[in-house]
């Protein structure tokens, strides 16, 4: 599948152009931000049409949307999406996961996340009278940008990267991406550098009753492949498996689930699971 | 004087600004690429200009990431103090820097570009600036600019994921198109106007003007080719010749300087091939970069009449080095290295009693560290180290400033330190501690100035938006 698209980009492409003017006409029919692209420079490339903008469906540019998505999927993670997460979604740095054989309706969801963010008010609360004024003058977009102590300190990658990745990302595209990166081969699992991996073992297979918590397993299986919306753990960097328990249990990333469960896990409980699901494969 | 005083309250008024964002409110609106992107500063920057990883792939690939702006324009304020030392010449009893020890507005810049199309990104800076570190004139002109055009495709299997980009380049700055700060052009100190007082008389060619003959920041128009290939390896071939036609607008005034012909003059003769290549890699949070660069120029003698007969030749050859820890939470820790060495041909010169050698050597050495804490405290230090073969007359024997030896070896350290309260603004303290200049450190020109009075203080504010 994926390598059809890719094989098929440069066609996709041609399709693309021709079809741009119609999905261009549609964007700007119903386009009330100041900040869509002038047309001047429609790209080759598909461009995403406006946030919230929606084909009817059954019309024929839901149609054309569903032909778009694939090819746009592809063009996006060869430009921006591989600059962080790697190749093939095989990330080398632990700042950024590993989307490689991530689960899809995680990914989707996650970048719905990222994208709200955008709209979310909580993220633009910052705003003062002379930002306000530029704004209006200019047209430009609004940039969340934070006070160093506001930034939830472990979502700072999120804050920092991604809500700018998918502030222009349709709903399609995201979905595209999403199955696109669930089909690419996972990492190996590979030592990690710290953390007790036969601790980690236990707590994730059998969990730790003292500490109230259940077997990580139970949700993201035996193998830590994961599901639906439960997030695959095997192979993922275990330095970013760690920064996240430590954003859920704080609760800065609301996993309301996970939340309660974790409570009492401490730092070295942290790089012990985070190390053994980094072993797996 | 009254552009004085008018430069004071300005520099007041935005000392007093900039205080009042830093504790009142955060701004918003952050500059052109983060306002294309969606970014924060920290994506791109360990701080302005040093690029991370991710920063290195997005200007690769032509500042093409992000949505193409309505109104791509960005605007950066820069305010500074500057305390020398001895503020004197011995040599006459003269002051030194007249401006120094006054608060003033040293650069205010427009950035415009951006992405243009999906292939096309560029970066953009016209800027009014200090003439020199006192409350010289102010000057406009065009600043570090460059257009790039860029490609990407997949090398090997049609399943893998586009993983090389192939880019052209046109720029007016040597080494500006260079992503790794171990270059000339964005290398540490990143403040270079803090000195007051008197410097290195010696640079290399690649890196700016001087008595050498080097050509200045924005006076030569570069064309290249690059390649990128899996993050590992980086390639680029350019040429560097006078502006022409279409192009003068990218450097000051109307391309060719107007330096009196008795100077070396910074007019390039034909094209100057600029070659890099670097290897690059990145494990865990960790970055390093190893890599070669040089370029050969020939440059005409007399500015003005362009003789051929007459041109001088410059040869850079260097190695470079960077490594980076960017983890963030709470440190990042850089490093860089550079050894840049010079062969000089000045026949002319030498002809007409400018210097005395025919030929010379100069090699420098930079290297710096920086750490930074919750990305709003830093701490750099630099240490630089310029030797070279004694030329008396070029170097500026029996003049103030000048080398009473001949020699041109320098040695000097820059300690700085950093608070950002937002990502855009950032208070800036720095010290710059001169060990040996011009062959000496006491009484090095002979006329009594010695090297630790021109040590020099410097804050200052630098403010995005």
């Amino acid at each position: 599948m994926e390598t059809n698209m890719t094989r098929n980009a440069p066609r996709a492409a041609a399709k693309i152009v021709t079809g741009l003017a119609l999905v261009l006409m549609a964007t700007f029919a119903s386009a009330e931000d100041a900040a869509a692209p002038p047309a001047a420079a429609a790209p080759a490339a598909p461009a995403a049409p406006m946030a919230g903008w929606q084909p009817a469906p059954g019309s024929p540019e839901a149609k054309q949307e569903a032909q778009l998505a694939p090819a746009r999927a592809t063009l996006l993670e060869g430009k921006w999406c591989s600059a962080c997460h790697g190749y093939n979604g095989r990330s080398v740095a632990p700042t950024f996961p590993v989307l490689a054989g991530q689960s899809a309706e995680y990914l989707a969801t996650q970048l719905r996340y990222f994208h709200n963010l955008n709209q979310d008010d909580r993220a633009v609360t910052h705003e003062t009278q002379f930002d306000q004024w530029l704004i209006n003058i200019t047209g430009w977009r609004k940039v969340a940008g934070y006070r160093y102590e506001d930034a939830p300190r472990n979502e700072e990658r999120a804050w920092d990267f991604m809500k700018g990745v998918a502030r222009d990302l349709d709903e399609p595209t995201m979905q595209a991406l999403a199955e696109y990166y669930s089909k690419q081969t996972p990492i190996a699992g590979r030592p990690a550098a710290k953390g007790d991996v036969a601790r980690g073992k236990t707590l994730y297979l059998e969990g730790d009753a003292a500490k109230g918590l259940l077997a990580c397993q139970m949700c993201h299986g035996p193998d830590a492949k994961g599901q639906g919306p439960i997030p695959r753990l095997a192979g993922q960097h275990a330095d970013y498996v760690i920064v996240q328990l430590r954003a859920i249990q704080t609760g800065i990333r609301a996993v309301d689930q996970m939340q309660a469960l974790i409570a009492n896990l401490d730092e070295a409980d942290f790089a012990a699971v985070a190390a053994y699901v980094q072993t797996l494969n | 004087m009254t552009l004085n005083r008018v430069a004071r309250w300005l520099a007041f008024g935005l000392a007093a600004g900039a205080a009042w964002l830093a504790f009142s409110a955060p701004a918003q609106a952050i500059p052109l690429f983060a306002r294309q992107t969606g970014h924060n500063c920290a994506a791109c920057h360990i701080s302005f200009p040093e690029l991370t990883a991710y920063g290195r792939e997005f200007k690769l690939n032509g500042y093409t990431f992000g949505e193409a702006q309505p109104l791509p324009l960005a605007f950066a304020v820069m305010a500074s103090y500057t305390k020398v030392s001895d503020n004197t010449d011995h040599s006459s009893g003269a002051v030194l820097c007249d401006g120094c020890g006054t608060a003033h507005i040293d650069q205010a810049s427009l950035f415009f570009g951006g992405k243009l199309s999906e292939n096309i990104g560029m970066f953009g800076q016209y800027s009014v600036a200090h003439t020199g570190p006192g409350e010289g004139a102010y000057a406009a002109s065009e600043d570090n600019t460059e257009f790039r055009w860029v490609h990407r495709f997949s090398s090997g299997d049609a399943t893998l994921e586009p993983d090389t980009v192939v880019g052209l380049n046109l720029n007016n700055n040597l080494t500006m198109q260079d992503v790794w700060n171990a270059v000339p052009q964005w290398r540490y100190p990143w403040f270079p106007e803090s000195q007051g007082g008197f410097g290195p008389v010696a640079a290399p060619f690649i890196d700016g003007p001087d008595a050498n003959g080097a050509i200045g920041p924005q006076r030569a128009v570069g064309i290249g080719a690059y390649i990128w290939w899996h993050k590992t390896v980086y390639a680029e071939l350019s040429c560097y010749r006078k502006p022409w036609g279409p192009f003068g607008w990218l450097v000051n005034g109307a391309g060719n300087n107007s330096q009196a012909v008795t100077q070396p003059s910074d007019v390039i003769q034909n094209c100057a091939p600029y070659y890099r290549a670097a290897y690059s890699r990145d494990w865990g949070y960790n970055s390093f970069e190893v890599g070669i660069f040089g370029i050969h120029a020939n440059t005409f003698y007399d500015s003005a009449a362009l003789n051929s007969a007459q041109t001088q030749n410059f040869n850079d050859y260097a190695i470079d080095t960077q490594y980076q820890y960017n983890k963030g939470e709470p440190w990042i820790f850089s490093g860089a290295a550079s050894f840049i060495h010079e062969t000089s041909g000045i026949q002319p010169l030498f002809q007409n009693g400018q210097s005395s050698n025919a030929n010379n050597n100069l090699s420098e050495f930079n290297i710096k560290g920086t750490a930074y804490y919750q990305r709003q405290y830093g701490v750099s230090l630099g240490y630089t180290s310029i030797t070279g073969s004694s030329d008396a007359i070029l170097y500026g024997q029996g003049s103030a400033g000048g080398s009473a030896t001949g020699s041109p070896a320098s040695n000097f350290w820059d300690m700085e330190l950093n608070y950002l309260p937002l990502q855009n603004l950032r208070f800036t303290l720095s010290y710059t501690a001169f060990t040996k200049l011009n062959g000496g450190s006491s009484n090095f020109d002979g006329l009594g100035n010695n090297a630790s009075g021109q040590n020099t203080w410097y804050g200052a504010i630098w403010w995005a938006f």
